[in-house]
């Protein structure tokens, strides 16, 4: 199971289970089907069930000895004369099956598993006394779904893909040809990493916007870079913009990057960004209005009239 | 890996507090457990890291007088029936089932498998996906799950809240529950909590709500609004639509096709549906109602009058 790093009581709750499920077969269970059902390697089996066999066995009377344990031909058979029923679930551990199940009761299209799981999930909600799927709800996507799937096993088999993607920052549609490197999570929605070829840069793509997933024949040209993190990260040579944000403004400092913020006492304040693409920028203006002024623009993103354009452009589709 | 003679003393502590009809004292534990340090100080350390280890465990470790001290002792001992698990009646499918959802969703620290081993199950695959665990989400699961007070600070004010639900959205997790002193059913940002969240010591403290809490509703053009919404038609740019789609219910979707997408929206928050449509530039257009639309056209052509002014 998890390696080295099991607690005490970690440990104690593993042999406890290994003890009452060996337990449950009075002609003995295989050693082999033991080790396999608690990922355990036969040496730590067998030190396990030694410690059992040690426990109480200098007190002064022998029923101070909870459990009896033999190994034979192979066999493992284990009596029982404590621990018989399992320890109760913490409110933690109930939380943390809840929630589990609940994740794959909305998505699980396999009914073989979608069945078991209600009935488990119901089961458990009884036991906790909480009503099913009204004291938990978890929405997350655990792994980016179909098109996370695909690019799972592209990465896996060294092929470069191509999709259809709307980027976001500077509102261009475009067919993509993209070297995959790995799937991460942030804040419940899942993006991929990896080596776009069209502008030849390290790029995210949410997997969410991915359309007409293609995985090619071609091969990747790019591997990942060994600091993946590193090659990811924002560039500080992009265009930098400094606003005037409104006291209502503030969480455009929460939700950005700031390379700079100063308040001032008027509670306004003076914050640097960092703009990938004008459109972007723009964007962030006219949802802001008179909440923002352009202090200061690098000219490649525009000029401090940019919102008025923006906003003229919008207009137009409301006068065409 | 903790060490086995640990473990040992572990079992045997909870082998002899199980099996004690009445308390016993922390001497007579030390005399009668082996692998306790010989020193008072070592001893005391010890024993208290054993407490922190079963209540992790999950074990209720009655404290009480002994019967029969004088002077009154504290002594220590574990009811069965407190200790022992009510059998879920789990059937071997369901077992597996809990196992293979372990398996994609988890909390770090293994948390999850401990559970399933209590329930008789085996090792499962490490969870592939992970839920933030806020410092407070356990304390307010426990309120939800025996209906306990709750109390705690948020956005400076002290709360009494009857927890009714928790849900995980968009990567946070959010606490509903009846706020008292509002006299309100609200939601909570758990990782915005001040301090600690803390249950009250009396379960069943509350009944829960007849009907089902609704779901939180993130929506920006909801989120936060009046209770007297429009409805209102936007148009958008083919070009987006898959996007769009993703942001609002299938049932919205009125027209879908090179045109574009149209879809249909009952907005209670105008700022923040006029906030979300400019996020689409001009590949939105809001068409109706009229008022909404004019709204949306007075706020752009401040704009343009505004830059304007400081050419």
């Amino acid at each position: 199971m998890s390696g080295p790093r099991i607690t005490a009581a970690g440990r104690v709750q593993r042999l406890l289970a290994v003890l009452q499920w060996a337990a449950r077969h009075p002609d003995g269970v295989p050693v082999d089907e033991l080790c396999q059902r608690f990922r355990l390697k036969q040496a730590e089996l067998a030190r396990e069930l030694e410690l059992a066999s040690m426990i109480g066995a200098d007190a002064t009377h022998y029923d101070e000895m909870p459990f009896e344990v033999f190994i034979e031909d192979g066999l493992v058979f284990v009596r029982l004369f404590a621990f018989r029923r399992p320890l109760r679930l913490t409110p933690a551990e109930g939380l943390a099956l809840v929630a589990a199940a609940d994740v794959l009761v909305d998505r699980a299209d396999d009914p073989g598993l979608a069945g078991p799981l209600q009935r488990a999930l119901a089961k458990l909600a009884a036991l906790l006394g909480i009503e099913p799927g009204q004291a938990v709800d978890v929405d997350l996507d655990p792994d980016g779904g179909e098109v996370g799937r695909q690019l799972v096993r592209a990465a896996a088999d060294d092929r470069r893909v191509a999709f259809t993607y709307w980027t976001y920052g500077r509102d261009a549609v475009a067919r993509r040809e993209v070297d995959p490197w790995v799937l991460f999570p942030d804040r419940g929605t899942w993006y991929l990493a990896g080596w776009a070829h069209d502008p030849g840069a390290p790029r995210h793509f949410r997997i969410d916007r991915i359309e007409d997933l293609e995985v090619l024949d071609a091969p990747r040209t790019q591997p990942p870079p060994k600091d993946l993190e590193a090659s990811l990260g924002v560039g500080h040579d992009a265009p930098q913009v400094v606003l005037d944000l409104a006291p209502n403004a503030r969480w455009v400092a929460e939700a950005h990057p700031i390379l700079e913020a100063e308040e001032r006492a008027d509670g306004w304040t003076r914050a640097t960004l960092a703009v990938t693409a004008t459109p972007w920028l723009e964007r962030l203006l006219l949802r802001l209005g008179p909440d923002a002024r352009v202090v200061a623009i690098d000219p490649e993103l525009g000029s401090t009239d940019l919102v008025a354009a923006a906003a003229a452009r919008v207009l137009a589709r409301y006068r065409g | 890996m903790a060490p086995a003679d640990k473990i040992e003393r572990l079992l045997t502590l909870m082998n002899l507090l199980l099996a004690t009809p009445r308390a016993v004292s922390a001497d007579h534990l030390r005399a009668t457990v082996p692998g306790y340090p010989a020193d008072d100080a070592s001893f005391k350390r010890a024993f208290e890291r054993d407490k922190d280890d079963l209540r992790e465990m999950g074990v209720p470790l009655l404290v009480e007088t002994i019967p029969g001290s004088d002077p009154p002792l504290l002594g220590y001992r574990i009811r069965a029936a407190d200790y022992e698990l009510r059998d879920p009646g789990l059937e071997p499918d369901e077992l597996e089932a809990l196992n293979l959802a372990a398996a994609v969703t988890g909390f770090a620290g293994g948390i999850g498998q401990r559970a399933l081993f209590k329930l008789g199950a085996g090792a499962a695959d490490q969870p592939r996906a992970e839920l933030p665990a806020d410092p407070s989400l356990v304390a307010a699961f426990r309120g939800v799950a025996e209906r306990r007070l709750l109390r705690f600070s948020y956005r400076g004010v002290e709360r009494e809240v009857h927890p009714y639900r928790l849900e995980f959205v968009r990567g946070r997790w959010y606490l509903n529950g009846f706020d008292r002193a509002r006299g309100d059913d609200r939601w909570f940002r758990m990782d915005r909590v001040e301090g600690t969240v803390v249950p009250g010591d009396r379960p069943d403290a509350f009944e829960r709500p007849e009907e089902a809490v609704p779901g939180l509703q993130l929506d920006p053009w909801v989120l936060g609004g009046g209770s007297d919404p429009v409805r209102a038609e936007i148009w958008f740019d083919p070009a987006v639509a898959h996007s769009v789609r993703l942001e609002v219910d299938a049932a919205a979707v009125q027209r879908d096709d090179e045109e574009g997408l149209v879809v249909s929206l009952d907005v209670a928050n105008r700022e923040g549906f006029r906030s979300w449509l400019l996020s689409y530039l001009d590949r939105a257009e809001v068409r109706a109602p009229a008022d909404l639309r004019a709204e949306v056209v007075a706020w752009l052509e401040a704009l343009v009058a505004e830059g304007g002014s400081t050419l």
